[in-house]
């Protein structure tokens, strides 16, 4: 059943398009594809202006190749909100059930996310393997849970085991995570246009970490953060499992600031030259820009480069808006260039705070050979927090 | 957050503003929805190149100021200039000697005279400055032969049109000594793409390779015709593609630079950087806020509040407090001025954060002619100010004692019909920020 | 030129003339087409209608003989126009205080006309049209549907012209030529060329519309023609899925029709004294879009993109424009006034259109001799021969999905006329109008095979500039393209640029405000701002 008043909604925004083409100059799949297999958000509009419904009847490949990163809205005289068109949009197909790409695969996916409980297609008590591997323990009751992520549990272990490690040490006991009972937050499903299959899985996640008792949660990922503070209340019409919902740039700057972490002088264990990248979900979609860069700058023995087009202006990695799992060459190639710029920079690495972006600068460093280390602001801070080895 | 001076609104006007301030040692602050028409911009600084109603170029800009004071005194540069056109001139020099270096550097063109430049369209357009990049664009004194080199694909500038349409302009105001031709470069790797942009083909010659491919068939063309200088699209969008022109003429022999076009364009996203770029560098912080909604006091603005979104939900709802708040939104296309209807759709305008009383043209609303020189009532439509830059209602009264008002959002003007969109926008920026300084 | 001899000169191409035009070519006469302006663009009804193919519905009660022809004719073009009509269906709705008695008073008439119609459940209705109002008391389903009408009459020309026909467009008669009292051919201006030429032929055909009363005077004869003008009001979306009429007596504004990328809305009945002097007035747009609102309410939160109007020719004077006939009738001045080699169609609408040129060149090859049976009914008009896959062709040409759609929307399998010059000259790919996905390609196939020679012409056969940009993107690149593909002198083509724009300009005047607004002052910052057009045309 199509959501008629986000229907509305998206119909008004859209249009106040006026065609002056701003979007097409930083919508970053448009930059990568040159305009050939994609007309940019300002072709998403030129349809969406006309008739809804029947565009995405036909152009159901033109409506995964958004990442959602926003950056058309944040430049839109109009303040046109494409991204939030193609959620709609999304969610039109995800009714229609169509048999062709990828509409067709976006489907299977979502039946896999909510049978599993990730979109990875893994089972669930793999889940906790990366906290096996470090003889941490799960469970129990806590103030503050660590929620760690799908991404980051199943595809980046070093992550998770940061991000626990650093938060372990600073808080100890008034801390834990799920492990392999973690489940989805539902935002993947969510940004495919699968609204049902992520209230579902939202609700489930919800119950598992009310049985923490926890009060704060934090975690490294923007797009759970903005699931759980925001989505669920907006869209699903839940409230968010814990009172406090913090990113982990958050809650770190908060504990040096009371004075319950301190970093030790790294150079030499981390490259010199670090750049930061600002996630879309974490700039654009939270405004969180300050914490990342606090907490890396107070880490002695590292410097901290910014891109030129930094905050707001970020250039999206192309590893959001589930464009990883539908279009992962798509999304590598719009990585590459941010890599190739860094290098271009003297960085000899770069950090971000997202799990998404992550595992797309990762993968894209390998598969077109930048030599460039890939790493979470929770690696970064893992080290600054730990003993010298 | 506090600051001394919140500025809505980041372009030209807003920008300006908060570096005038900021250079001053006041803490300012921006907040904006987004892009407004400076990002639009083809490349041209309008000062003032035409008098509505009458004929002929004003030349130099500040002379039209005589003829504006008597035709026009609400005009923002005669308000500025506190209703003389002398100290109008004299405003308008001060604004732009004041201009922060990074806008100095990138255009070249002074208050002493307007030119002619030759747009996408190949008609001439009368300007006072141009951004670098366009200065081959200009038509000067001495005799040229001018090459209109499109990019196969790119149908915003067709050279076989624009060479045919700039020798009528050419030759309908006298300007024989300039000679025109068409040619035309294909770019490797963007053959056949649908939708074509001038930033597409910016980020292809960004690679060695394809640049490399187009300077030599650039050359190949230049060793053929021998122009003077070679017109492409506004193709330049960043430093170092910039700098590459360089490159271009040596290998051409002749100068090399962009013709004037309609957006989006490299000279928009040119002179939006450097205004990122001051922000950045005098410490002012700017944030992206939708829906401001002020808080009035004591018949002062005490704070806006405004916020962030996530995908049409609320986020965050950040509070800005200042001492004065600059109100630099822009007209109709970047929302600082809407235009709603009834249901028998009679319209009502509004100034989209204050709700401040409008300058309504009682004529009618729009022309029968869209090319009618004297331009548009409804362009007329904005804010009334005093000679401070601070918002008066219909009988004068300032609305709120620390709020200003600057750029396109001011009333009584058509800068369309004028040419005087960048300059009415510095000026009146730097008026407010002159006035809240105490001088 | 002057000296070539045809059988038959048509005056007039509006869906009149070019259906008799078809009809008279392939009956195997060598027939002429002059009309004005262009093709269905003359400024008279078939450019400026809803481009509704009518069920009949709409006259099942006030003119069962209209409803009749409509009820017929709808099953025709929908095999031979197959690829120009959106079967879309239609409702009639009946929200107070429509009268309720109207509703029986309208199956009876739908039941003795044979127009097919079932009524709905109001929950029915609104599954399929959840923007209906929601207080629709009842609902009726008719066979209505959506045709275009400009390219219903380049097709007719298209495909007149395979079977001979001579088709000149910016042709304006300016006085017939007589050999006695009998009409002998006609003196033209050809306004392309600046020259005046002379045809001559057996037979004269007054297919004028709103205007045949002037072309008779030419002949001291006098048509009792009513110009009666509809004021419309283009939205610039599609807000429902069906045609959706009032179920009342035909009154203003009863009638919101999908047309392409638009809804519709429509209509007014006026009479004027001048048919050229046919304008929009707020007063009647007002109306317009009450009405519009009344049925689909989210008509509020929609951009208005213009409103136009144009004269209806209805045959009969004196009587209010509602009341009389819409039918047509053939005037042979042979018979009534004498005068031999001239015939005059009068009144009409779009879409019985083929069926009064079958009826006119039923009279017109019985007077000339030739004996040959109608196929007008039969033969598919170019483009409606096959079906073709709008995915096949996107992949084969890399194109854009929905790009695809649109141009086979406008073109049917006459797509394949153009699309594959693409694959030697990529840069036909580049899209023109952002706004309805034009590619160069078509813009060259419609100068080329079409008759198209300006940009208004191009609006006509592509919908460029029909967009809620209304021209800022592609006006210009449209009116480069064709001084560099025909080679049109540029003081021409600057002219006609300008006059296209003053064109969307005076439709957009009164209906300037919201977004459309914004787009306006961006359409000017370019123009004017940038372009100094302003300066230039002013010159």
């Amino acid at each position: 059943m199509v959501d008629l008043s986000f229907y509305r909604k998206v119909q008004e925004s859209i249009d106040g398009c006026i065609k002056c083409g701003l979007c097409l100059t930083i919508c970053p799949t448009f930059e990568v594809l040159k305009g050939g297999q994609f007309g940019g958000p300002r072709y998403l509009s030129a349809e969406l202006q006309r008739h809804l419904m029947e565009f995405g009847k036909i152009a159901y490949d033109a409506s995964y190749l958004c990442t959602i990163c926003r950056h058309c809205e944040f430049v839109c005289p109009g303040n046109v909100a494409t991204p939030a068109a193609t959620l709609f949009l999304r969610q039109v197909l995800s009714e229609l059930k169509l048999s062709a790409k990828p509409a067709s695969d976006v489907n299977e996916g979502l039946k896999g996310m909510l049978e599993h409980g990730n979109p990875y297609f893994i089972s669930s008590e793999m889940k906790g393997e990366w906290l096996e591997e470090i003889d941490g323990v799960a469970g129990g009751k806590a103030e503050i849970i660590g929620w760690v992520g799908c991404t980051s549990s199943i595809r980046l272990p070093e992550l998770a085991q940061a991000f626990y490690q650093s938060l372990k040490k600073a808080c100890g006991n008034d801390f834990t995570v799920l492990g392999s009972e973690e489940w989805c937050c539902g935002k993947p499903a969510f940004l495919l246009g699968g609204k049902d299959t992520a209230v579902k899985l939202a609700s489930e996640s919800i119950n598992r970490i009310k049985k923490t008792g926890a009060k704060t949660l934090v975690t490294p990922c923007p797009a759970c953060l903005s699931a759980f503070k925001y989505e669920y209340k907006e869209w699903y019409g839940l409230e968010p499992p814990t009172p406090k919902v913090l990113h982990y740039s958050e809650f770190v700057k908060e504990l040096l600031d009371k004075g319950a972490i301190s970093f030790r002088n790294v150079a030499g264990e981390l490259p010199e030259k670090i750049i930061y990248h600002d996630p879309c979900e974490l700039g654009r979609g939270l405004g969180i820009y300050d914490e990342p860069r606090e907490v890396l700058e107070a880490i002695p023995g590292i410097l901290v480069l910014e891109y030129d087009d930094k905050r707001e202006n970020s250039k999206c990695c192309g590893g959001g808006g589930g464009m990883f799992g539908v279009y992962s060459d798509l999304s590598m190639a719009i990585a590459a260039r941010k890599l190739k710029e860094a290098l271009k920079m003297g960085a000899k690495a770069l950090v971000s705070s997202c799990p998404a972006c992550m595992l797309n600068f990762k993968y894209a460093a390998i598969n077109y050979e930048i030599p460039i280390e890939v790493l979470d602001l929770s690696q970064v801070v893992e080290k600054a927090v730990s003993q010298k080895s | 957050m506090e600051t001394d001076v919140l500025v809505i609104g980041k372009g030209i006007a807003g920008v300006v503003a908060a570096a005038n301030l900021a250079k001053s040692g006041k803490k300012v602050s921006i907040i904006a929805r987004g892009y407004g028409a400076t990002a639009l911009s083809s490349g041209c600084l309008d000062v003032l190149s035409y008098i509505p109603q009458v004929q002929g170029i004003a030349q130099p800009p500040l002379s039209g100021f005589k003829m504006l004071a008597i035709t026009n005194n609400n005009h923002p540069y005669i308000i500025a200039g506190e209703g003389d056109a002398g100290k109008a001139e004299e405003i308008v020099s001060e604004a732009f000697a004041n201009l922060p270096e990074e806008i100095k550097e990138l255009y070249v063109g002074s208050l002493e005279s307007n030119f002619y430049v030759i747009t996408g369209f190949g008609t001439l357009k009368p300007t006072t400055f141009v951004q670098k990049p366009l200065e081959p664009a200009i038509i000067g004194d001495e005799p040229k032969k001018i090459l209109l080199t499109g990019i196969n694909g790119l149908l915003d500038f067709n050279p076989v049109m624009a060479t045919s349409v700039a020798a009528l302009d050419l030759k309908k105001r006298s300007l024989g000594h300039i000679k025109v031709k068409a040619a035309k470069v294909s770019v490797k790797g963007v053959e056949g793409i649908p939708t074509l942009t001038t930033s597409t083909i910016a980020s292809v010659l960004g690679e060695k390779e394809a640049f490399n491919d187009f300077k030599s068939e650039l050359s190949k063309i230049a060793k053929s015709e021998e122009p003077d200088v070679i017109l492409l699209p506004s193709i330049f969008t960043t430093p170092e593609l910039v700098k590459s022109i360089e490159e271009l003429e040596n290998a051409c022999g002749c100068k090399i630079g962009e013709v004037a076009m309609a957006p989006p364009n490299a000279a928009g996203l040119r002179i939006q950087r450097v205004l990122n770029n001051i922000c950045e560098k005098m410490g002012i912080k700017t944030y992206q806020i939708m829906n401001v909604t002020p808080v009035i006091k004591d018949g002062r603005v005490e704070k806006v509040i405004g916020e962030q979104t996530v995908l049409f939900g609320k986020t965050k709802e950040l509070e800005f407090k200042a001492d004065n708040f600059i109100l630099a939104t822009g007209d109709f296309i970047s929302e600082g001025l809407v235009c709603e209807v009834d249901e028998e759709l009679n319209r009502t305008f509004k100034e989209s954060v204050f709700n401040l009383p409008l300058y309504i043209p009682s004529e009618y609303f729009a022309t029968l002619d869209p090319f009618n020189p004297s331009g548009q009532p409804f362009s007329k439509i904005g804010v009334m100010v005093n000679s401070n830059m601070k918002p008066v209602d219909h009988n004068g009264k300032v609305v709120y004692d620390n709020l200003y008002a600057a750029g396109s959002i001011l009333g009584y003007y058509d800068y369309r019909a004028e040419k005087s969109g960048m300059g009415v926008a510095i000026t009146t920026a730097y008026k407010a920020a002159k006035s809240i300084l105490g001088r | 030129m002057s000296n070539e001899r045809f059988d038959v000169i048509v005056i007039g191409g509006g869906a009149t003339g070019t259906a008799t035009v078809r009809d008279l070519a392939m009956r195997g006469a060598k027939v002429l087409l002059v009309e004005r302006e262009d093709i269905g663009g003359g400024g008279g009804a078939t450019g400026r209608c809803h481009g509704m193919l009518h069920s009949g519905g709409r006259y099942a009660v006030k003119d069962p003989e209209s409803a009749k022809e409509c009820a017929h004719e709808n099953k025709v073009l929908r095999k031979i126009a197959r690829h120009i009509v959106e079967p879309l269906g239609g409702f009639f709705v009946s929200i107070p205080p429509d009268p309720p008695e109207f509703a029986d008073a309208f199956v009876d008439g739908c039941k003795k006309t044979g127009v097919e119609f079932h009524e709905m459940s109001v929950e029915e209705a609104f599954k399929e049209e959840p923007n209906l109002n929601p207080n629709v008391q009842r609902v009726f389903w008719v066979n209505d549907g959506a045709i275009d009408p400009w390219k219903l009459c380049v097709l007719y020309s298209l495909d007149a012209a395979r079977y001979g026909a001579v088709i000149k467009n910016y042709t304006e008669v300016i006085d017939l030529l007589f050999d006695g009292k009998t009409v002998e051919g006609v003196k033209v201006y050809d306004k392309i060329h600046g020259r005046i030429e002379e045809y001559k032929a057996d037979m004269v055909v007054n297919a004028a519309g709103a205007w045949v009363g002037e072309i008779a005077s030419m002949a001291g004869l006098h048509i009792p023609i009513t110009p009666n003008k509809g004021t419309m009001v283009v939205i610039q979306k599609r807000v429902l899925n069906h045609v959706i009429n009032r179920l009342r007596r035909p009154s203003d504004g009863d009638i919101i029709m999908p047309h392409h990328t638009t809804s519709i809305i429509g209509t007014t009945s006026i009479n004027v004294d001048d048919p050229d002097k046919s304008y929009p007035t707020k007063p009647e747009i007002v109306k317009m879009y009450k009405a519009a609102v009344e049925i689909a309410p989210i008509i509020r939160h929609t951009r208005i993109l213009r409103a136009f109007a144009a004269p209806r020719p209805l045959i009969g004077g004196g009587a209010s424009g509602r009341e009389i006939s819409r039918t047509f009738r053939v005037f042979d001045h042979e018979a009534t006034e004498g005068v031999e080699g001239f015939i005059t169609i009068g009144g009409g609408k779009m879409c019985t259109s083929r069926l009064m040129a079958e009826k006119l060149t039923d009279v017109v090859t019985k007077k000339l001799g030739i004996k040959a049976n109608c196929r007008t009914h039969i033969e598919p008009l170019p483009g409606a021969e096959e079906e073709v896959s709008i995915e096949e062709l996107a992949r084969k040409y890399g194109l854009y999905n929905a790009l695809v759609s649109r141009t086979v929307h406008r073109w049917g399998s006459l797509v394949n006329e153009f699309l594959p010059a693409t694959q030697k000259t990529p840069e036909l790919k580049s899209i023109v109008c952002t706004c309805e996905m034009v590619t160069a390609a078509e813009i060259k196939y419609a100068l080329e095979k079409t008759w198209a020679i300006g940009v208004k012409d191009l609006r006509r056969r592509c919908r460029l500039s029909a967009g809620t940009c209304q021209g800022q993107t592609c006006s210009y690149r449209a009116a480069a393209l064709i001084h560099e593909f025909t080679k049109r002198p540029v003081e021409k083509v600057l002219e006609d640029f300008a006059e296209a724009l003053r064109g969307r300009w005076l439709g957009n005047r009164e209906v300037l405000f919201e977004h459309q607004l914004r787009q306006a002052s961006l359409l000017l910052s370019i123009y004017n701002a940038l372009g100094n057009f302003d300066r230039l045309f002013g010159m």
